[in-house]
């Protein structure tokens, strides 16, 4: 009886280990992307965009960087970010490394200070069709000037 | 002394449960995965992601200023990183599989169980390896990928060896927080010993220290039938279990009562540690502009620089410091007048003065650290990973330093209290070496005359 319970025991123990190992990365992937993006109104388009300088050289992507990637990963460069015009967008910029800032000047978008490692969320209503430039508004490294790319917007179909 | 077992059964009852230690990796083993996945995929800026901000400055500062002066080597207990070398070993996670004996310990163990080189059996391996961490350091609070090479390094590095070598190899020899928690712990109010030596002396057994079907042996080779001291003892409890005379004790008991150090190897460590306190001080706190370069070096490019300050730094601890102590100690024995009493006993028996008053330094070291960070650690508990997230919305939470200029009149009491120990347990360290009271109290005077100095310099650096 005694032995039975032992083994009980260890049992339960085990699977609690599988249970963190395999649960933490599955939680932590339903919250950041299931549960946090339902939060906003349907049909909102989200864009995660990244400001990042290393080795002398700037850019905006969109793809994820994070501390691992940060390193030696070749980003793609966000040249052109398109919508379609009347699409609700909410802008996500991150910065990975320095203080940046966030504007399109010609929708009267920021600046916005992205602090490192922080996350400011900018909402965008696509009203007119165009291509508008977006950019980091301050010194933030000598790549400064090269922080910068547009936002196609398209007709609706 | 208080026995914590008898005055809290409660206490005994539950850390002799088979599922104990387990119990309390498991919170540590969640906690450490997500500070390891936090430093592969959270932000690259360390002071935004957690694991950078809980491991370097909440742990850190929890570590030194709580666990170690209250608890010995309770961190020890619970920490995650030997874990899964040590489950393997004995494949098990809670029970105890008893059968075999591996060079006269009892209990099944998977794995080579090799002895670990007796050159190696001290803990000058850990003094380098920490030495080597803390010139680093730099990296370690900015990128938190180097946190995960180094945390997760300890994790492969302990179980490979715990599958080579027998038991707590990793943590005895190598492990470089090792040497400082064990040299530290001797200061602990907390302290596993025998009660009755006589109850030893009857029993042949010694299962506390080999093992029986109720516990593993010691898995950190100490025997608490003789043990003295705390510096070794990983507070895994098995002995208790295994003590059927019940004659195993935890006692409570004042600052500062284990006095022997014993060997080069743990002067060093003093040294060190102390030295690493003063520098982490002015690195931090201090006026100097060049420390903070020192700590930025990648991003100014002064490589040269980087490797001219930690050559410094590393012969500050091993040489310079070492140095001025020895001639105080010479100076000692001088004045003292006694023939009998070797230079070499008296070097390393004195050492311990600069125990009691390192942790105090280091203590008062960690109260602006927390203070000055105190805004990260609140708001990377709403945003572990710099993702945005905002769990508990804290995470735009703006820090202005409580009191900041009480500061040094926490500080000014932790070293004052540094200095009174380091003295009044040196004289009760000199009472063993010197018979004549007269020769004790002149040996005093140097050893006063070095630590008053040492404290006047951190108390320049944090007050200015
Ligand atoms: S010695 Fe090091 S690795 Fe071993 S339990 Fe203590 S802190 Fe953990
Ligand atoms: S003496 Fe050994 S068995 Fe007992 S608590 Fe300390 S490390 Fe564990
Ligand atoms: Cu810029």
């Amino acid at each position: 009886m005694k032995k039975t319970i032992e083994i009980l025991i260890e049992f339960i123990a085990f699977f609690a280990l599988i249970f963190i190992f395999v649960g933490l990365p599955l939680v932590i992937n339903w919250y950041d992307s299931s549960y946090l993006p339902s939060r906003y109104p349907k049909g909102t388009k989200i864009i995660n965009l990244t400001a990042k300088v290393s080795q002398n050289s700037c850019l905006w992507t969109l793809e994820k960087v994070n501390s691992f990637n940060y390193w030696w990963k070749k980003f793609k460069f966000a040249e052109e970010i398109s919508v379609r015009e009347g699409d609700k967008v909410v802008f996500r910029v991150h910065s990975a490394d320095v203080l940046h800032s966030f504007a399109i000047p010609r929708f009267r978008i920021g600046p916005y200070e992205i602090s490192a490692g922080k996350v400011k969320e900018i909402t965008f209503d696509a009203r007119r069709e165009g291509s508008f430039k977006y950019l980091c508004w301050l010194w933030c490294s000598d790549c400064h000037g090269d922080l910068k790319g547009r936002v196609i917007v398209s007709p609706s179909d | 002394m208080i026995d914590l077992f008898e005055k809290i059964p409660i206490l005994k009852r539950i850390v002799t449960l088979r599922v104990f230690p387990y119990l309390i990796i498991l919170p540590n083993i969640f906690f450490f995965y997500l500070l390891l996945f936090a430093g592969l995929f959270g932000t690259p800026v360390g002071n935004r992601n957690i694991i950078v901000v809980f491991v370097w400055i909440l742990w850190w500062a929890i570590l030194i200023a709580v666990m170690v002066p209250f608890g010995s080597r309770i961190w020890c207990t619970m920490c995650p990183l030997p874990a899964i070398g040590e489950w393997l070993q004995r494949m098990t996670l809670t029970r105890v599989r008893p059968g075999e004996t591996i060079r006269g310990f009892k209990g099944k163990f998977f794995g080579l169980n090799k002895p670990w080189p007796k050159r190696f059996q001290n803990i000058w391996l850990q003094n380098i390896g920490f030495l080597i961490l803390a010139c680093f350091s730099g990296f370690l609070v900015t990128r938190p990928i180097v946190s995960v090479i180094v945390l997760g390094g300890m994790i492969v590095i302990s179980t490979i060896l715990a599958l080579i070598y027998r038991m707590r190899t990793f943590c005895m020899y190598l492990c470089p927080v090792s040497g400082f928690l064990g040299l530290y712990a001797m200061t602990a109010k907390i302290a596993l010993r025998r009660k009755d030596p006589e109850v030893c002396k009857s029993h042949r057994g010694v299962e506390c220290y080999l093992g029986s079907v109720k516990g593993y042996p010691c898995s950190w080779f100490q025997n608490v039938c003789t043990m003295t001291r705390n510096n070794y003892c990983g507070l895994c409890f098995e002995c208790v279990k295994n003590c059927d005379a019940g004659n195993i004790a935890l006692y409570w008991r004042p600052f500062c009562s284990d006095k022997e150090i014993k060997g080069y190897d743990e002067t060093w460590k003093a040294f060190i540690m102390l030295g690493l306190a003063f520098v982490y001080s002015v690195n931090l706190l201090g006026p100097w502009g060049i420390f903070k370069d020192w700590v930025n070096f990648t991003e100014s490019g002064k490589w040269l620089g980087f490797i001219l300050l930690s050559l410094a730094i590393v012969l500050l601890c091993v040489a310079v410091l070492p140095g001025i102590y020895w001639l105080f100690i010479y100076w000692a024995k001088k004045l003292s007048g006694n023939k009998e009493v070797s230079l070499k006993n008296l070097f390393i028996k004195y050492s311990y003065c600069l125990v009691p008053f390192g942790l105090l330094a280091w203590i008062a070291f960690s109260v602006p650290l927390i203070m000055i960070n105190g805004s990260y650690i609140i708001s990377v508990i709403s945003d572990p990973f710099g993702w945005g997230w905002n769990i508990f919305g804290t995470a735009n939470f703006s820090w202005k330093p409580f009191f900041p200029n009480w500061v040094p009149y926490i500080q000014i009491p932790l070293l004052l209290m540094g200095l009174f120990y380091s003295i009044k347990s040196t004289y009760e360290i000199g009472q063993n070496i010197f018979s004549d009271n007269k020769q004790l109290v002149r040996s005093l005077i140097p050893i006063t005359i070095f630590l008053g100095a040492v404290t006047l310099v951190f108390l320049r650096l944090y007050v200015g």
